[in-house]
């Protein structure tokens, strides 16, 4: 489950990259720009597998906004039967973070959890709380070439964290500029984590924003693998902090 | 053999060279297997639920970083290192998780949330408080698999990953250690680091033991015959059928184990008998025959031995085949190697000895005093016996029925082993952490009881807890880790103490996952991976055996077994450490088979050498009785069967068989010459009697390198064979004439009576 918030919370942090003007780091803004990444509302179906080859599917509805410039995502379950009616609150607020609020249909119950060990964004182990600008404003961009990815040319860029972190690799299509693959490099230089966005579709009433059909996350080390197929992505027209209370 | 001395011999000595050149470089295919669970079959049993396991839970096999010193661990500097050897240990290929005491929290509600409470309090440690620290570990069911009792050492816990390389990872760990030095001790236990270390060991015995044994036969036949070709031709023939055997080995692309460093002690102790007659018979021609040249020396030696040695080879290789009845396919292999071996050896002997003799002039034979003094002390002892069997043969047989008797009550008390941990001895570091491992951590031998079916229902989890509570009660369990202990535990950070929630299980299938969601969230996945399949249609509980004895494990498995009874959703209980207990029953089917085999085929033998089937029968009646004296011995010993013990049997019955042959064969000229049954014992005995005795010490020096293995089966296997031998050779030189005294046996006179 928290795979899934992973994933989408990985999505959400670009939103908050900066605005700096330098060529790289432009182009990096232009292809985060392309996509819906506020006040949608999500259709998933999120197959896991780990790294015996067992996998599992699970079907949701993911919704996300930003209010008040604080970031709120929720979860529903929708399937399995035994997870059915689950929800799950998390947000970027001050005083929310680091916790998440979990619906436990089976007890009635509402379960605040506060983690000792930060959740990771997508295993790219950077905590969730760090997901604002300020955390990544010290990243290096950099053009490291061009190449073909899936039979179209990209630019390459580079992200290194300038405190000796581990750094990313982008790639983004040369002529629609859309970001198609992340690669994360661990502080020892090793490939730890390889994400690939496709099948882009236009999100309607959304000011022409595009979505990923299916996103592809592989943890290198763990060698587990998320496949997030996004079946609807629907506009949230006004959202409102009750809508993210359980 | 007049041609192939005559025109042959370069091309025939020329020919053996390039064979053995050939045989050497198939050596460079020769694999080390350390241990034997690959060849327990994997289709039934321990071997076919471990693969379920595995395909489920993944790697099943665990290995032990223990830190461990005078003064407690609970300090920060010790703490440091835990964590930079377990971050290391992450990082290696093959690791799947490493856990340490760092990594083990406990779950309570704070503040209305829930809240992950390491166990390991940092403020604690700076601040010296201690005995609170201490008292939340002892209170901890997952804190005390990673600290001791005393607090004297702690482990970090590494999961293999299912087919990483042992070398390769045991290589891993020892670096990451290296790199982090400390002043704590740092030991490695588990199965992957035993089988490291028995493949080490296996190359240190290969390197030490070969060298040595071969050492001690160039002396014994430098010493024996006073020349360099009485020590050359006979050490030539060994070094060659020890070369083809291995270079068969590795054509066949058969692996080496532990058993397969008997094969060249066998080798040397046994096949350079051959040569040893050839070259005895050549310096007693020179003696005393006339003798144009070598040439025709060798040509007498020849026809003289021929036979003799055909039948002791035969004989040999009869008690050898019997291994082949093993399951265990590195026991058989080596009754394969050791016939092929005895066979090349013999073959040699009789052909490449004479050819090689006939390169060299004749040559005066020194005579030694000191021969002549030790013959006279075994001519003394050689007469008693003579006198005993023929004036007392009842009191003779009588003490060895006695024997007899007392060797079976022993048999009662062997023990079948097949736990590596046993093979190591004394002080060494991998007794200490088998030492450590199995004392102060509970064993890292894990038996996983596995069901399949709801396994997250309320009966299902109830059932488990049952069963845990059960299980924590046999004496031979370590720890047990179950999924009803996880739930309760995470019910703790799911309710407060008051309410009904706290402590108790889930009350609904769907509950129970709910709940690992939650944990999931918490980063529990690693503990859920281990105990919950991804799908939670399989579960298991993980119990630690507190050694990795044979019975301990049989105790653990039985009593598993009665707790579980007729549970409808148990599937398996398995375990890395259990397959010992398959292979004990292969072992002891072994044992049986290989043994009725070597003393049918000898049976046969005996019965078509001496055209009767009364001499088979009163043949093997040493072989029986130095069985019951071997196994007898193991029992009061308390030295177990084991894959190398169980070996025993056949090649002593191999071995010791050439006695009674020998000595049956003298008696039989010596009767049709004299008549008289105890002048023919009596000459018998003082004749070939010296000759076997001087055989059976040859062979018992042979095998008795062994006892400088690293492995304890090894050297209780030097031991025993030496007891063994000397069993065989006493039943030949006092039962057997005893039995002729009272017997009379027409199938050694019959002959002289029909002159």
């Amino acid at each position: 489950m928290n795979r899934l918030i992973l994933i989408i919370a990985a999505l959400l942090f670009c939103n908050f990259w900066s605005l700096q003007s330098q060529t790289p780091k432009e182009l990096f803004r232009e292809s985060l720009e392309k996509i819906a990444r506020q006040n949608i509302h999500l259709e998933i179906e999120l197959e896991s597998t780990n790294r015996r080859g067992n996998s599992r599917v699970r079907e949701m509805d993911v919704f996300t906004s930003n209010i008040d410039d604080v970031r709120y995502v929720k979860v529903e379950l929708l399937s399995p039967d035994e997870v059915k009616g689950v929800k799950i609150v998390t947000s970027g607020s001050e005083e929310n973070r680091g916790t998440v609020e979990i619906f436990m249909p089976a007890t009635g119950r509402v379960q605040r959890l506060r983690s000792y060990d930060n959740p990771t964004v997508m295993g790219s182990e950077i905590p969730l709380d760090q997901l604002n600008f300020d955390a990544y404003k010290n990243y290096g961009f950099s053009m490291e070439t061009r190449e073909m990815l899936n039979g179209l040319e990209h630019h390459k860029l580079k992200l290194e964290s300038t405190d000796d972190e581990g750094w990313f690799y982008v790639w983004i299509s040369v002529d629609e500029v859309l970001l198609n693959r992340i690669e994360r490099f661990n502080a020892a230089g090793v490939k730890s984590m390889v994400t690939e966005m496709s099948d882009y579709h236009v999100v309607s009433h959304h000011s022409g924003a595009l979505f990923p059909g299916e996103i592809q996350s592989t943890n290198l080390q763990s060698n587990e693998q998320s496949v997030m197929r996004i079946r609807s992505v629907q506009p949230i027209l006004n959202p409102s902090k009750e809508d993210y209370t359980l | 053999m007049d041609k192939l001395i005559g025109k042959y011999r370069l091309l025939f000595v020329l020919a053996i060279f390039i064979l053995a050149v050939l045989a050497v470089t198939q050596f460079s295919r020769l694999k080390v297997n350390p241990g034997f669970d690959d060849y327990i079959p994997g289709e039934v049993g321990n071997r076919a639920y471990m693969n379920v396991l595995d395909s489920i839970f993944g790697g099943n096999e665990k290995l032990m970083v223990i830190l461990t010193g005078e003064e407690i661990i609970l300090n920060q500097e010790t703490l440091d290192r835990i964590e930079r050897l377990t971050e290391g240990l992450i990082a290696l290929d093959g690791v799947e998780n490493a856990t340490s005491i760092k990594e083990v929290f406990t779950l309570a509600l704070v503040d209305g949330y829930t809240t992950q409470i390491p166990i390991i309090d940092e403020e604690q440690i700076e601040n010296k408080e201690l005995n609170a620290l201490k008292f939340a570990i002892q209170n901890s069911e997952a804190a005390r698999r990673f600290v001791s009792a005393d607090f004297t050492s702690t482990a970090i816990i590494v999961t293999k990953t299912v087919g990483a390389v042992d070398d390769e990872l045991v290589a891993g760990l020892m670096d990451v250690i290296e790199e982090n030095p400390g002043r704590e001790a740092v030991y490695i236990g588990g199965l992957p680091y035993l089988r490291t270390s028995i493949k080490s060991y296996i190359n240190r015995d290969l390197k030490l033991l070969l060298p040595t044994a071969l050492a001690l036969m160039v002396l014994m036949l430098y010493l024996s015959f006073r020349e360099w070709k009485g020590v050359l031709l006979p050490f030539s023939v060994v070094v060659l059928s020890i070369l083809f055997s291995f270079g068969f080995m590795a054509v066949m692309g058969w692996e080496i184990s532990l058993v397969s460093v008997l094969l060249p002690i066998m080798l040397i102790a046994i096949a350079n008998d051959y040569g040893i007659h050839l070259i005895n018979l050549y310096q007693e021609k020179c003696r005393t025959g006339n003798f144009n040249g070598m040439g025709a020396i060798a040509m007498e030696i020849y026809r003289d031995l021929r036979k003799p040695i055909l039948i002791t080879a035969l004989t040999t290789i009869g008690g050898m085949l019997g291994l082949l009845t093993h399951k265990m396919a590195p026991a058989a292999q080596l009754g394969v190697l050791a016939s092929l071996g005895i066979l090349l050896a013999f073959l040699m002997s009789i052909f490449l000895i004479p050819v090689l003799l006939s390169f060299y002039g004749k040559r005066r034979i020194v005579q030694r005093k000191v021969q002549i003094e030790r013959e006279t002390f075994i001519n003394r002892i050689l007469l008693q016996f003579a006198r005993w069997v023929i004036q007392y043969p009842r009191r003779v047989v009588a003490l060895f029925i006695i024997i007899a008797v007392v060797s079976t009550f022993g048999i009662f008390f062997i023990k079948i082993d097949t736990n590596i941990e046993g093979y190591f001895l004394g002080k060494s570091d991998i007794s200490k952490s088998v030492e450590l491992v199995n004392e102060k951590f509970g064993g890292s031998q894990y038996v996983s009881v596995l069901f399949n079916g709801d396994v997250l229902s309320p009966d299902a989890l109830g059932k488990m807890e049952q069963y845990a509570s059960a299980a924590s009660d046999i004496p031979e369990v370590g720890h047990v880790i179950s999924p009803s202990v996880f739930f309760r535990e995470l019910s703790h950070g799911l309710y407060e103490p008051d309410e009904a929630g706290y402590g108790a299980l889930p009350q609904s299938n769907a509950e129970a996952i709910q709940y690992l969601e939650v944990a999931s969230m918490l980063g529990f996945q690693g503990e859920i991976s281990q105990l919950v399949d991804f799908d939670y249609s399989n579960a298991r509980m993980l119990i630690s055996m507190t050694d990795g004895s044979n019975q301990t494990g049989k105790k653990v498995l039985d009593a598993l077994h009665q707790i579980t009874l007729n549970d409808p959703r148990l599937v398996a209980i398995a375990g890395p450490g259990l397959s010992k207990i398959q292979m004990a029953e292969m072992v002891i089917h072994g044992q049986i088979a290989s043994l009725a085999l070597a003393l049918l085929i000898i049976l046969i033998l005996l019965s078509v050498i001496f055209k009767s089937p009364a001499a088979g029968f009163k043949g093997i009646l040493p072989l029986l009785l130095s069985v019951l004296f071997l196994f007898g011995v193991m029992g009061y010993l308390g030295i177990a069967l084991d894959i190398v013990t169980a070996l025993l049997s056949s090649i002593m019955i191999g071995v010791g068989i050439d006695y009674t042959i020998h000595f049956l064969w003298r008696y039989k000229t010596e009767f049709a010459k004299l008549s008289d049954n105890s002048l023919a014992i009596h000459n018998t005995l003082v004749t070939s009697g010296r000759g076997i005795i001087y055989n059976a010490f040859s062979v018992m020096v042979g095998f008795s390198v062994l006892m400088l293995s690293g492995f304890a089966p090894l050297r209780f296997f030097g031991v025993l064979v030496t007891v063994s031998i000397f069993a065989c050779l006493m039943s030949a030189l006092l039962l057997i004439p005893a039995l002729i005294t009272l017997t009379n046996p027409a199938f050694l006179q019959k002959q002289s009576k029909s002159k």
